[in-house]
């Protein structure tokens, strides 16, 4: 028995040693706060998010964003001289600990405001408690379209969202397929996830209302690594343009597919196709047609170049642009409401939000991004297609 | 259709590949490792920690490439050794089917520490034969698609020449047949076990180097495979080599025509397909009926 264990202990060393060894891209950091001390009087605003797992790369990108906004904050004074302090934890993608967090945040951390969680599940799952709790919650990523409809009959809505929410990309996938380029034989390709399954959804919803079948309709699995037969059946029906909705890993799958059967049709899809998973895993094949929606790019105009730049000097790098914009945009709502009603009271941070009207995105939300019965700041016209130029994300001509 | 037979084929020989581990351990112990997937997974990890370290430090693709190999199979040969001493040994009684719970408690352990020492995240394993596709016709391939047909099927042979034709086939036979006999023809039955496991995870290794620049890697990434894996063994037959090479190849290309005329099927038919064939034939296509004695 004691040569067993000892056996157990060994291969449990080797395991890790040998798996140590590998490139690790994600970080396990759980908290991270700006330069103020504990014995300083400071405010928090927290997020329970993906640092690890699935969406990590939604979760790092927003997370720069959110501490560049703090940082900036901060600077210049923070509210009548009280300092905000940013706590981020890794909810690793799961929703019992995502909800575990959420209440750390509200009852042992005393967050005024929180920052969304990158999965739309999740966000769903504790938007209730944040409701009840009469804290609002500003959505930087998490898509799905019920997160800030949920309690839009309610006296208040606590949640509002800063990223393109799922129908209003499928609004501008469309409208840029039929109206801008008039394909006529257009397919649809999804994962069976929730995710996938949403945005089928959603799109045969939107295209029923535009009366247009489309030409066909394939779905793939999680962790499908051939797409070859569902493509070629595309192919054979001479499908000009392939909308699809899945993650990275399989996205990839389906453009090394698309190339492996010598099939060249425009792919586009919502913003998880600037995911930089799917780059890292697509490598060149992301310059092969493939269009996204974005509601910022570098190239976008001298503002975001800055921004860009910003970002750079801060962190070395940008590795998830719109991410990262969408995350300082969102901290910016929340300091903005703070700077101008104090931090003290939890209900006026949120009419703050609500009526916060003199706004300067890095994104294209406007200078009003809410109002009392619209709580999403990007509408399908502040969204627009982008695509690959040389790995780079640039606007699509 | 031909191109999904082809792909159909290539990822069933993988299937194949990682089956016959099932079977070697299966002769010798009468015991399985039911982690096989999570094992092809850690050898696939190791693949590709070695090859992209061995790049960045400049070595040539087919010295790098050769040099993860040897080290996959090391590192593959320990991990296996240490599965057969863990989870197998201390239960001294094959016959007891606790091992189940024993190898999939470890393959738990192992896909978790890869978790989290190495991230979930996906990430490409470049193959080191590139990446230009090769036509004829209607039908393509990649070059390491060529690579993982013509290896799979060279390891199969020496598999199979080697278990039918050498002394150590025919010890492992001889224990399969009877341990206590054979333990008094001079051969050790735990040291055939050993090395039953430690093969049979060197081949779940090399699948994972060959499989990697096809599906790309991640922790986890063997669950599926080891299960359809599984599923070529039964319908191929667990005792008979050739038995799980038609199996896997006939997963392989199910799957691949069955998602041809409906995607959402694919999984589906092949685990039907398995079903089908234990109740008709639960020794599999072609393996031995024996009745069990109790």
């Amino acid at each position: 028995m004691k040569k067993a264990l000892l056996y157990f202990g060994l291969l449990l060393l080797s395991f890790s040693l040998l798996t140590a060894c590998g490139p690790s891209l994600e970080k396990s950091s759980t908290e991270s706060s700006n330069n103020s001390s504990d014995s300083e009087k400071y405010f928090v605003i927290g997020q329970a998010t993906s640092l690890s797992g699935g969406t990590a790369s939604y979760g790092e990108g927003a997370k720069r964003g959110i501490e560049l906004a703090v940082k900036e904050f901060n600077a210049a004074g923070g509210y009548n001289g009280v300092k905000a302090k940013y706590i981020a934890y890794d909810d690793e993608t799961k929703p019992e600990k995502n909800m575990e967090l959420i209440q750390r945040l509200v009852s042992q951390d005393k967050a005024v405001a929180l920052l969304g969680s990158a999965n739309s599940g999740n966000g769903l799952a504790h938007i209730e408690y944040l409701q009840k709790n009469k804290i609002a919650e500003v959505f930087p990523y998490g898509t799905a379209t019920a997160i800030t409809t949920k309690f839009k009959n309610e006296a208040k809505n606590y949640v509002f969202r800063i990223a393109p929410f799922d129908q209003g990309q499928v609004t501008t996938i469309l409208d840029w397929l039929y109206k801008k380029n008039g394909f006529t034989k257009v397919g649809l390709l999804h994962d069976t996830s929730g995710y996938g399954q949403g945005g089928k959804t959603d799109v045969l919803a939107q295209l029923k209302e535009r009366n247009i079948k489309p030409t066909a309709v394939e779905s793939f699995q999680i962790g499908d690594n051939n797409m070859e037969s569902q493509l070629s059946k595309m192919k054979k029906a001479n499908i000009e343009a392939i909308i699809v909705y899945g993650l990275a890993p399989e996205m990839a799958q389906v453009l090394k597919s698309a190339e492996k059967i010598d099939y060249k049709p425009k792919f586009i899809g919502s913003w998880a196709f600037g995911d930089p998973a799917f780059k890292n895993i697509a490598g060149d094949l992301v310059n092969n047609d493939v269009y996204f929606v974005q509601s910022f790019t570098v190239d976008q105009n001298e503002k975001t170049k800055e921004f860009h730049n910003k970002v750079v000097n801060e962190y070395k790098e940008d590795m998830y642009p719109i991410a990262t914009a969408q995350g300082y945009d969102a901290a910016n709502i929340v300091l903005s409401a703070i700077k101008k009603v104090g931090y003290k009271d939890t209900e006026k941070v949120r009419d703050a939000i609500e009526e916060l009207n003199d706004f300067n995105a890095v994104t294209t939300a406007p200078s009003k991004p809410f109002t009392k019965d619209n709580h999403e700041a990007l509408q399908p016209e502040h969204m627009f297609i982008a695509t690959y130029k040389d790995g780079q994300i640039v606007i699509a001509k | 259709m031909t191109q999904a037979i082809l792909s159909g084929l290539i990822i069933g020989s993988i299937y194949a590949l990682i089956a016959l581990g099932y079977y070697i351990t299966h002769l010798a112990t009468k015991t399985l490792n039911f982690g096989q997937g999570d094992t092809l997974m850690i050898g696939a990890i190791i693949g590709l920690s070695v090859f992209s370290s061995l790049k960045v430090m400049g070595l040539a693709t087919i010295w790098a490439f050769l040099i993860t190999i040897l080290a996959v199979i090391v590192a593959q040969s320990i991990i296996g050794y240490l599965i057969e001493r863990i989870a197998i040994k201390p239960l001294k009684n094959f016959d007891s089917i606790s091992w189940i719970l024993s190898t999939v408690a470890l393959s738990i352990i192992g896909r978790n520490i890869a978790e989290v020492s190495w991230g979930k995240t996906v990430q490409p394993f470049p193959s080191p034969f590139g990446s230009n596709i090769i036509r004829f016709g209607e039908l393509s391939i990649y070059p390491h698609e060529i690579f993982v047909l013509i290896t799979t099927f060279i390891i199969i042979t020496a598999l199979f020449l080697m278990l039918r034709k050498s002394v150590f086939g025919k010890s492992l036979q001889a224990v399969a047949h009877n341990r206590d006999a054979a333990s008094l023809m001079g051969i050790n039955p735990r040291l055939i076990a050993i090395v039953a496991f430690v093969i049979s995870t060197v081949l779940a290794g090399i699948g994972g180097i060959m499989i990697g620049p096809i599906t790309n890697v991640a922790p986890f990434l063997g669950l599926a495979l080891g299960l359809k894996a599984f599923g070529a063994a039964i319908i191929g037959g667990l005792d008979n080599p050739m038995g799980i090479l038609i199996g896997g190849l006939s997963i392989g290309v199910i799957e691949q025509v069955v998602a041809l005329q409906n995607s959402a099927l694919k999984d589906f038919s092949v685990y039907f397909l398995i079903l089908v064939v234990l109740i008709i034939l639960p020794q599999g296509l072609m393996g031995k009926k024996v009745k069990e004695k109790y």
